[in-house]
Parts: structure tokens; sequence; C-alpha cells
């Protein structure tokens, strides 16, 4: 529960959610993420594909299939809890105090109706008023999204790729909520208008004092718009903390390999370095720790027992055996690998 | 304004389509074998009278100058007379023209009706015990002869449970006509007709709802906190129309052929049975005549279904 | 497993239950018709002195007004059905595929043609044209062939076009023209293998709505007198149905058996060769 007041937006404990499969195996999508989030944090959630940051944010959303199931934890916002709402709180909940920014890549907008309308329609959902009142507060949005208002009767097939994803934003902030989750909100978009997005994004959030959750495999994004990061490996944290100290000082394996992967215009050109292997099968009931596999430093260790939280700096945790460990000061990846 | 102009173009395609059917027509039954005088005149007739007849009908003409003459006066409207009845064939059909049209539209609607409540209840519980039945039955009720069909149902329902009449439109006596009587008289022939369409719209309303749920917008409005029943009404089955109203575009041509057989077999007054008669009995200005009109119906009714395409699909470019 | 291509096909295929099971079916019919005269069936043609008798273990379907077995009448019908089906149906895909191809490959007045005449031919109700054509014509078994496929081809050819236009993009037929040649050899050598799986499957329904139109056409009376078909044999006991109703039912079942075993083959092929097509 929160303990400081206002400040704290949302708290996750030890949240465990799994798909049952149709082979009858649980697959352990999260297993295991404690966070918070709190009033004016952008939280960037970092991890490869299938490590179970989108099924993380669906979970915070309950927008989850029907084979899916929280095992265990609990989830709180502004102290409600909210994995134990009915679907009525659920759908008051939604889009009031958490929404969504999709990925540009999605067909997030229905084809066949006009733009200004399927707001009109999310906002009319929400709140009691007249198709005008509704259409003004669209327009409004569109202002502040850069969006020109003529766009409001265009379908969606009308619009560029970046037009396209300002709707979605706009959309977001239909019901003023306090929390936007962004999930890979540039991806698929050209790598110029992807910059711009970015930062009209951030500064929105700025400027409406909105918390966000940016959900992203792109650590560069992460670096430049969040101010902590939580880095996620095979369905659990792998490290967290404020962007400066993790950036500097990253502690687990994992993020000193994606530090490194991910090219930086701006100083010396190093070759980029994938990380070998693949991730780990999920529906599998795995032991230890679940990057050892992949680990240039593992040991038999690592291999059965689970790493523990090592508290390095303020926020910074990391969940190795060898976290904060001399040797471990930057693995360098580009000499292992040749 | 687009779509006017395109509407506008199409129904010129259309016009000039239908007038290229009405010359084909002319040419093909005029090669056929068989000299229309003779057939008209009779066996016995004797070769003045047979010239006579072919005279009057202006039939020792060119084939060029028949075919100008026969066009020009289907601009105006004139389909000439029945050779077997004497009257003018626009009259002879036209008469027939709405027992047809109530036939076939009642089964254009049920079908697409039934068919896309079915489909979506199918596409509901897709890949269950359910659905994979449905899907069957299915194939079995567009892969049915129409006609047999209806010889089953005149067995069962009128012959054995009495329940309705096993032909004709109206009852002998005037008394008991009207418009329930009417309705049971259609019954039968419509059921027969219906249940192939009903069967293909299933399939096609089923793949349109399945695939148009697993769109990515779908997960938006259930995310935004629309009510899942909502979300299906809204943007599932709006999207899944479009599939549906395509299907039914192309059903109509079926559906003539559907209706000949239908009202062969119930004895049902319409413009089938009425050409069928015509063909067998070489008359043909009705022929001609009920070629031409069922091809305007059929023109009038795909500009019916390409508009309210358009309507329903913003996509759609307008080439 | 290293498959080929058309192993991996064939393995796909097997896989659909219910196509599996109309191809057999199909086979099975098909197997009748050819080997028919071998086959222990009683003459279909033979009178006997029990008109309209119930099926029995004598004559298993009965028979009919002239005492004829209506089992072996029944399954000497299969040969006119699976005549028609096949051999019109191929007819019309050929044709589609060559005038489509040229139509879809070539672009130019051709396709503009035929997108004229296909415009015309959907407008055109096709049952009653074939209504005409026979009994203007003649109703030889094989000229409601020929007609049947002279009708349909607009809409096979129609699909081959769409393929065409969109294959001759293809990086192997740039490669084939720029390596000389002549662009009938790259249409037919390398666009119409490619493309005409779609064709494939429309055709192979086309073979079910073919069985269709010819058993309406005999029901009405326009059929081959000389051959024996099921429409034929629906349209002879149509009179008797309240008394015999056997005379007209099992022939109106076979064909309901044979055109929706085609039908499931038809859909098994298309779920196979179109893989975004909706399983299930």
């Amino acid at each position: 529960m929160a303990k400081d007041g206002n400040n704290t937006l949302l708290e996750v404990h030890d949240l465990r959610m799994h798909y049952r499969l149709a082979s009858g195996a649980v697959l352990k999508a999260v297993d295991g993420v404690t966070f918070s989030i709190k009033r004016g944090d952008k939280l960037g959630l970092i991890g490869e594909s299938g490590c179970g940051k989108t099924s993380l944010a669906m979970t915070l959303m309950g927008l989850l299939p029907e084979n899916a199931f929280i095992a265990e934890g609990r989830i709180f916002f502004e102290d409600d809890d909210v994995l134990s709402f009915s679907p009525g709180q659920w759908r008051e909940f939604r889009w009031e105090k958490v929404s969504m920014v999709f990925q540009s890549a999605m067909n997030a907008l229905d084809p066949v109706y006009r733009v200004g309308k399927q707001l009109t329609d999310v906002y009319r959902l929400h709140r009691k008023c007249s198709k005008e009142e509704a259409m003004k507060h669209v327009e409004s949005l569109f202002h502040l999204t850069g969006l020109p208002v003529s766009r409001l009767s265009s379908y969606p097939h009308e619009l560029s790729g970046g037009m396209k994803q300002r709707v979605i934003i706009a959309m977001s902030l239909l019901c003023n909520p306090s929390l936007i989750i962004a999930d890979e909100p540039t991806t698929g978009l050209d790598v110029i208008i992807q910059e711009q997005i970015m930062r009209e994004i951030v500064s929105l959030i700025d400027q409406l004092e909105l918390s966000m959750l940016l959900v992203s495999h792109d650590v560069s994004v992460v670096t430049e718009t969040c101010n902590r990061i939580l880095v996620m490996y095979g369905g659990k944290v792998a490290e967290s903390g404020d962007i400066v100290d993790v950036f500097n000082n990253p502690s687990h394996p994992y993020t000193m390999g994606l530090l490194e992967a991910f090219p930086n215009i701006h100083g010396p050109v190093k070759g980029l370095v994938a990380l070998p292997g693949s991730p780990p099968n999920l529906a599998l009931d795995l032991v230890g720790c679940r990057f050892a596999p992949r680990c240039p430093r593992k040991e038999a260790l690592c291999e059965e027992e689970d790493p523990p939280e090592t508290l390095l700096h303020g926020n910074h945790v990391a969940f190795c055996h060898f976290a904060g460990e001399p040797g471990m000061k930057w693995i360098n990846y580009r000499e292992l690998n040749g | 304004m687009e779509r006017v102009a395109y509407l506008i173009r199409r129904t010129v395609e259309m016009i000039l389509v239908v007038l290229v059917v009405a010359v084909l027509n002319f040419t093909l039954i005029h090669l056929a074998p068989g000299d229309v005088a003779v057939y008209m005149a009779g066996v016995e007739a004797g070769p003045e009278y047979v010239a006579s007849i072919r005279h009057e009908y202006g039939l020792d003409l060119s084939l060029y100058v028949q075919m100008g003459r026969y066009m020009s006066r289907l601009l105006h409207g004139d389909f000439g007379r029945s050779f077997t009845r004497g009257e003018a064939v626009v009259d002879v059909i036209m008469n027939r023209m709405p027992a047809t049209l109530l036939l076939m539209g009642s089964s254009l609607i049920l079908g697409a009706v039934l068919g896309t409540l079915g489909g979506a209840l199918a596409a509901r519980h897709i890949g269950s015990k359910v659905d994979y039945w449905i899907s069957g039955l299915c194939v079995a009720a567009y892969s049915t002869p129409v006609f047999w069909l209806g010889l089953i149902l005149i067995y069962a329902f009128s012959v054995h449970l009495n329940w309705f009449p096993s032909s004709g439109m109206m009852s002998f006596l005037e008394e008991q006509r009207g418009i329930a009587d009417t309705l049971r008289h259609m019954a039968l022939p419509v059921l027969s007709l219906t249940v192939y369409f009903i069967g293909q719209n299933i399939k096609v309303a089923r793949a349109g709802v399945a695939e148009a749920m697993q769109d990515d917008f779908i997960t938006t409005f259930r995310a935004v906190g629309f009510k899942e029943r909502e979300v299906f009404l809204k943007h599932g089955l709006r999207n899944a129309l479009l599939p549906i109203v395509s299907m039914t575009g192309l059903q109509f041509t079926q559906l003539t052929a559907g209706a000949v057989l239908t009202e062969t077999v119930f004895s049902w007054p319409g413009m089938g049975q009425l050409v069928f008669q015509a063909v067998l009995s070489r008359d043909y200005p009705v022929i001609m005549g009920g070629y031409v009109l069922m091809s305007i119906m059929v023109v009038l009714f795909t500009l019916l279904v390409d508009f309210i395409y358009v309507v329903l699909d913003p996509r759609i470019e307008l080439k | 497993m290293n498959l080929t291509r058309k192993g991996r096909f064939i393995h796909e295929l097997a896989k659909q239950r219910m196509a599996m099971t109309g191809f057999f079916v199909v086979c099975l019919f098909f197997l009748i018709a050819v080997f028919l005269q071998v086959l222990p069936v009683p003459d279909p043609f033979a009178l006997s002195l029990h008109p309209f008798h119930l099926p029995s273990g004598e004559h298993w379907m009965g028979t009919d007004n002239l005492g004829r077995d209506l089992f072996s009448r029944v399954l000497w019908g299969t040969r006119a059905s699976l005549l028609v089906g096949v051999l019109s149906a191929g007819l019309s895909g050929v044709t589609g595929i060559i005038i489509g191809g040229i139509a879809g490959y070539y672009g130019g007045w051709v396709d503009d043609l035929l997108s004229r005449i296909t415009d015309v031919f959907l407008v055109m109700p096709i049952f009653f044209l074939l209504i005409l054509i026979v009994s203007l014509f003649g109703s030889h078994i094989f000229f409601v062939i020929f007609s049947i496929g002279l009708v349909t081809w607009p809409r096979n050819a129609r699909i081959m076009r769409a393929q065409a236009l969109a294959l001759k993009k293809r990086a192997y037929v740039t490669a084939a023209i720029g390596s000389g040649a002549s662009s009938f050899r790259v249409l037919f050598l390398h666009v119409v293998p490619n493309g005409v799986s779609p064709v494939i499957a429309y055709t192979v329904i086309l073979i079910g709505q073919a069985v269709l139109v010819e058993a309406g056409l005999s029901f009405l009376g326009l059929g081959d007198p000389n051959v024996i078909s099921w429409g034929q044999l629906i349209r002879s006991g149509q009179q008797s149905f309240a008394s015999a109703w056997w005379i007209s039912f099992f022939p109106g079942l076979m064909l309901l058996v044979m055109v929706s075993a085609v039908n499931f083959f038809g859909d098994g092929l298309s779920v196979v060769l179109n893989p975004r097509m909706m399983r299930r």
C-alpha cells in the first residue's frame, strides 16, 4: 500500500501472470515482477520480444485473453486493488485512469468509421455529453497533438503513419488519465518520424503532468525519454533503477549486452554486438537465473539458484549473484565474440 | 461527389452491357436451326400461309434489318408481341414479374439475414464441434439440387402433413386469397430456394466475422472500455458486412437459375416459368423480352449492391 | 523432413479430414463410372413386370415406372454427372487460364476486351442462356459440356488475370525475360504455373456447380435423352412422387453426395493452396 501519501501511482507486487497452453503446459509470461511508478515518472520497460513486457502491459489494462490467469501478485493503482476489479470497475478504470498508446504498426483504428467519430464515441462512452461537446473536446486534443482539425472527417487510410499515431495519442488523452502505457509507439514508422513522435509524446506527458510506462525493445529511445528503467528477461526483472544509475553502472550481464547492442550515433563507432543464444522457453519449469544459458560469466550457482535482489545505489537494483562485484564492471561482449 | 461520378459511370457501362446482351440474344435465336415462320404457322400450313406469316412478322428481311428494327423498338420500350398469346410482351412479362420478385426477393433477404446470423454465431464458437457441424451442413446445403429439395418438401409438408399447399401462388377460391394465403403458398418454394443461399452466406459470414474479430482495432475498442457486445456489433460485424454484401451481389444470377427450377416444381406463376415455356414453344419475342428484362433486373441489383458496398467501405478506390 | 514443395502440399492436404473424405468419395464415384459395365448390377434398360416396386432385397432402390431397376440406373447416372462436371470445368479452367493469363500479362486491348466480356457474362443469367442454347441448338451431352464451359470461363479468366498481373512483377519473371525468353514462354512456363492455384481451387468447385447445372437442365427436359442422368431420373419420378418417392429421391441424394464431396475437396484444396485463408 502507498506509504508516501499521494505520490505513488502504481504499485506492482510480485506479479505472476501465466498462460494456459493447449498442450496443457503453463507459460509463465510474467514470473514475479515488482515495481512502482510515482507521479511524473517515465518508466521504460525494456527487453527482447517474448520477455513478458507486452504481457505485463496488457495485465495492467486488464486485456488478457481467456487462457491467461494471474497466479499470484497484487496491483495497486492509487490504493485500489486492480486485480479484484469487477468488469464494471474495469470499464471505469480503463481509459480514465490508465490508457494506452498502441503500436504504430497496428491497425489500431477501425477503417470504416471517420477518425473524429471514433474518438467522440470513445469520449461519450465515458462522459455523458452531447456530440458537439465531445467534438469540441476532440478538437482541442487535435490542437494539442498538432493535427489539423480538418482531419477529423478523414478515414484512417487517408492519414499518413505519423498522423495516425498522433490520432492514437490524442485518443489516449481523451479522459485525462494519470498513466499512459505506450507500447512500442514508434516501431514501424520511418526513422525520422520516430524521433519526432517520441519527442511529442514526452512533451505532452510533461505538459499535462502525466506518468508514462514506455514498453520498448529499443534502449536508445528509453534512455532519451525516461527517467527510470526496468529491464526484463525471461519473465523476470533483471535490473531496474534510475536511468542515470543503470546507464552508467549496468550491473546485470543482460543489461550490459543491451547497452552495447544499440549503435550510438554520437559516440565512437562500435560494432554491433549480438547476444548469442535465444530467449528461454517460458513454458518449461526453469530453475536458477533465466539468463544463465547465455551469460558469459555464468557459474554453477547461477543454474541452481534464483539470483537475489542486490541493492546497488538508491533505487538501483539488479538480480544477479555477482552484481556489484568488481569483476563485473563491464563485460566486454565484443572481446567475447571475437 | 466522387461516388456519384462512379455510379453514373457504372450505370452507363451497365446499360451498354444490357444492349450487348440483347444483341447477343437476338443473334443466338436467329442462328438457331429451324424456321420460325414454319413453326408459327403450324405443321399443316401451306407455303403461302407460311410466306404470309413470314412477311407479317418481318422475318423475310435481312438479319441486320431485323435486328435494327428490334433494337430501335426496344429503346422505345416496345418489346413486340408474343407469338403464342398475341398480347404485348411487356404486359405478359410484367404480369409475372411481381411473383418472381416476391420469390427471389424473399429468398435473397432471408438468405442474407439468416446467413449472417448463423455465420456470426458460428464465428463466436469457432473451432468447436458445433462450428464443425454447421460448416459441414452448409456445404451440404449449397450442394443440394434445389428442385429435388422442392419435391421432398412438397412430399413431407404438403402431401403428408398438409401444412402448406403444394403449388401456385394463391388459392383457387377468391374468398381464401389474401396475404396470409400467399404467405402459406410462398413458404415451401422460398424455403427450397433459401437453403442454398443460407449455406453460402453462413460460410462467408463466418469467415468474415472471424477475420474481423482478429483485427487490431478490436483490441483498441476493448481497451477503451466498450462492452464486448458493442465491440462485436459495431466493429466486428460491421467490418464483416463487406464480404457478405459482396457475396450477396454475386448470388443474384444464381437466384435466377434457382427461380426457374423452383417455379417449375411449384407451378409458381413467375417470369422464370414463363420464359422457360416460351423457349419450348419458340415464342421469340417473349424469350427476348424476358431475357432483356431479366438482365435489366440483374443490372439494377448489381448497381444497388455496388452502391451499398461503396457506402460501407470508404477504402474503395473509385477508379 | 525434407519435403519437396509438392510433397509438402500433399502432406498439408492429407491433414484436411473432410477434404480427403470428399476426395475418396469422388474417387469411388469415378471407379463406379469407369468399371460400370463389369459390375454385377442389373441391366438399367431392362423392363420388368414390377413397376413402382418399393426398395427391396432384389431391387435395392426399387423400380421405376417401367419396372427398371433404379439402383443400376442411378449408378449409370454417375457417368453423365462426372463427365459433364469434370469436362466442362476443365474446359472452363483451361480457357480461363489461357485468356486470363494473356489479358493479365500483356494488358492493353486484350485486357480491356476481357473485362468487357466478363462484365457481360457476370450480368447475364447464365442458366437461362444455357436453357436457350440447349433448346435451340441441341441437347447432345457434349454440346451441353461445351456450353457450360463456354459460359463459365470468364470468372476463371478473371482470377488468372489477377494472378498474372501480380506475378509479372516478380523477380523470376524479370530474370526469364532478361535471359531472352520469348514472352510466350515466360507467360506459360513461369507465370501460369505459379499463379494457377486459385484457378484450380475455383475449377474444382466449378465441377460441383456444373453437375448441378446439368441436373437442372435434365430435370427441365433439356438434357441428352440418350444418356441416363440423375436430373432426368428425378424428372421421371416427379409425377409419381407421392406414391413412389424413391424414384426421384435416390438420384437426388446421389447428386447431393457427389456435389458435397467435390465441394469438401475443393474447400480443402483452397485452404492448402491459399494459406492466408481462414483455417478451420
